[in-house]
């Protein structure tokens, strides 16, 4: 091995290092990823995959509706409409403004990361195991980055912080939800809210049938001769359950399927 | 200076391999096409709405004396598809219990949708798992059945156990959390400050994709990045490659959790900790866990980042049960399951303890 050529790569290495860490102590914005490893803008796009899969295509119209509403009081025919295109651009800053501060917190773990890597090469190499590979390297900064993220994912600030970015979305998703249900409402087209009606409507009514059931059951004399049955304790009245025996009206014993 | 001392050329060489091995890993990766998971021999023998309730067949070479005569009835949670039971021949719970005589039940709770945003933790607790216990009851004539419960459904299993003890035999419950509150729970303290009721008010179910990014920002750096670089090293060794991809296929096939019971389950259960604090009610009868008077033996994993052992040691204190078994295994939360020591250990241990327990 050429000693001037191993001193070249671990210069290279030092320069790297050190313009990682300049990258991550430069502010972080939206429009430029903090750092190369990018973990944050990944871990970004995991809660923005979470939390706002149904917001990208809204994105554009709300930002010019904000630009241009955000200050004016909604009147007029189309008052509601407005108000609620207000509210989406209100609530649609203040996430970005969250994604911001979530972004900050997570390329400060990768600057940690990166200053607990090098205190790790420097205690290998003392005890004369020093880092022979990339793939080594790789490795131990996965171990630092995770060692650091947890004590971060740890912390109240942390916690707090997830949960205002995850509320924000949350409402702004409820928002979005009130723009596509009126939109749909002007087609004469279902919307969530009518379904989750008659989902509602109808466990209301399987309650009601299952309470009947059972009613008619414990009423037959044989229903007293079931062991299982009367050794169990007496369900209340307004249980969800249907009957045990029109439960097993659905077993397919009579016919059973084979799989696999 | 940096401590690093790197040879170019071995650098060089390294680079060249790793891309070597990338480019065989993909070839490999794409001959193999789609694996399966979930094959053990069974019959569908229970259907209700999207569950179905499964019997596994016994091997013939089982020797009569060897069997367990109370059958045992596994509750998955539904979180991810029970199939991590069975995943595949040589890494199954399953198919090694029943080499070792144990007739296995399992629930497959299927994929919520929409029409199940209002089913209720009690309809899973007092309808579909009482139901599940009540099928298997009257088809075996054992008026006292065994029940195995997983993570969430041994959560839903204890719940059971407590508002109908003299419906189970033995109890054992596997990385099942109890005490949520304590601070190695960091999911627990992740969903503190999320508005859950507006949560769900929003998403009806909660979407498994959700869930599955919640657990994979746990361990950012090991779950999106180095798993995957990990993957090339078992780029020559097909069998190891099939591996990977079966736990994949388990990992991301996530139904919804029907969002009035996953409300309930962390409002309930998770934020107020109401199992532990003895507050929780079910239709309207108190879930006390001092009525879990059966024989129980409690299984957790020692590295569990999910349901860490805090969350599950505790309930020796809680329970009424006077026969109570632990046992601690080394890994996490899915190498329970699927470790080579696991494989030894925890079907040996579960068949031995119901076998002593049969009469």
């Amino acid at each position: 091995m050429a000693q001037a050529e191993s001193r070249a790569i671990e210069e290279q290495w030092q320069a790297w290092i050190e313009q990682q860490r300049e990258l991550l102590n430069q502010p972080a914005s939206a429009d430029q990823p903090a750092s190369a490893f990018k973990m944050g803008e990944e871990l970004l796009s995991i809660w923005r995959g979470a939390w706002t899969s149904a917001s990208s295509a809204q994105t554009g119209a709300a930002k010019g509706l904000s630009d241009l509403f955000a200050k004016l009081p909604p009147i007029g025919l189309a008052r509601e409409q407005v108000a609620v295109w207000q509210e989406l651009a209100s609530i649609q800053a203040e996430c970005q403004q969250l994604e911001q501060e979530l972004r900050e917190v997570l390329a400060g773990v990768q600057r940690k990361a990166l200053d607990l890597l090098d205190e790790q090469v420097r205690q290998r190499r003392e005890r004369n195991e020093p880092v022979a590979t990339y793939r080594e390297l790789y490795d131990l900064w996965v171990d630092c980055a995770e060692q650091v993220f947890a004590k971060v994912a740890h912390s109240d600030a942390y916690s707090k912080l997830q949960g205002e970015l995850g509320n924000a979305t949350i409402r702004l998703k409820a928002r979005q939800q009130k723009v596509i249900e009126y939109a749909l409402k002007q087609f004469d087209l279902p919307t969530r809210s009518e379904l989750n009606s008659v989902h509602l409507q109808l466990r209301q009514l399987k309650q009601k049938v299952a309470a009947l059931e059972q009613r008619t059951a414990s009423a037959t004399p044989a229903a007293a001769e079931r062991p299982a049955a009367s050794a169990r304790p007496a369900k209340p009245a307004a249980s969800t359950k249907p009957a045990a025996r029109a439960a097993r009206k659905s077993a397919v014993k009579k016919s059973p399927r084979k799989s696999r | 200076m940096s401590e690093l001392q790197f040879d170019q050329q071995r650098f060089a060489r390294e680079v060249e391999e790793f891309t070597q091995r990338m480019t065989r890993g993909f070839g490999a990766l794409a001959q193999i096409g789609d694996v399966e998971i979930g094959t053990a021999p069974k019959d569908a023998v229970y259907s209700e709405d999207k569950l179905v309730l499964y019997r596994y067949r016994q091997p013939d070479d089982v020797p009569a004396k060897s069997r367990v005569r109370i059958p045992l009835l596994i509750c998955y949670a539904l979180v991810n598809r029970p199939w991590m039971m069975d995943l595949q021949p040589d890494r199954s719970l399953i198919r090694s219990l029943l080499r070792r005589g144990v007739d296995v039940y399992l629930i497959d709770w299927g994929y919520p949708d929409g029409a199940d945003r209002y089913l209720t933790l009690d309809d899973y607790v007092s309808g579909y798992l009482a139901r599940c216990a009540d099928f298997i009851s009257e088809s075996t004539g054992h008026e006292r059945i065994n029940l195995l419960g997983v993570c969430q459904g041994g959560t839903l299993s204890l719940c059971y156990a407590a508002l109908q003890p003299q419906r189970l035999k033995n109890l054992i419950t596997m990385v099942t959390p109890v005490d949520f509150r304590t601070p190695q729970n960091l999911l627990t303290k992740w969903t503190e400050h999320v508005d859950l009721d507006a949560l769900l008010a929003t998403t009806g179910n909660l979407p498994g994709d959700m869930l599955n990014m919640l657990f994979l920002s746990l361990q950012p750096f090991r779950l999106n990045s180095q798993k995957y670089v990990g993957l090339m090293d078992l780029a020559d060794n097909r069998q190891a490659l099939e591996n990977f991809l079966r736990m994949e296929k388990w990992i991301f096939d996530s139904p919804d959790q029907p969002g009035e019971m996953f409300r309930q389950f962390m409002i309930w259960l998770v934020k107020e900790n109401r199992l532990v604090r003895g507050e929780l009610e079910l239709g309207g009868r108190r879930v006390s866990l001092k009525n879990v008077d059966m024989p129980l033996l409690n299984i957790y994993a020692m590295q569990d980042h999910l349901v860490p052992p805090s969350a599950s040691v505790p309930l020796q204190q809680l329970v009424g049960s006077r026969d109570y078994s632990t046992y601690a295994s080394p890994g996490g939360h899915i190498g329970i399951y699927v470790s080579s020591s696991a494989q030894r250990e925890v079907p040996e241990r579960i068949a031995n303890w119901l076998r002593a327990r049969d009469r």
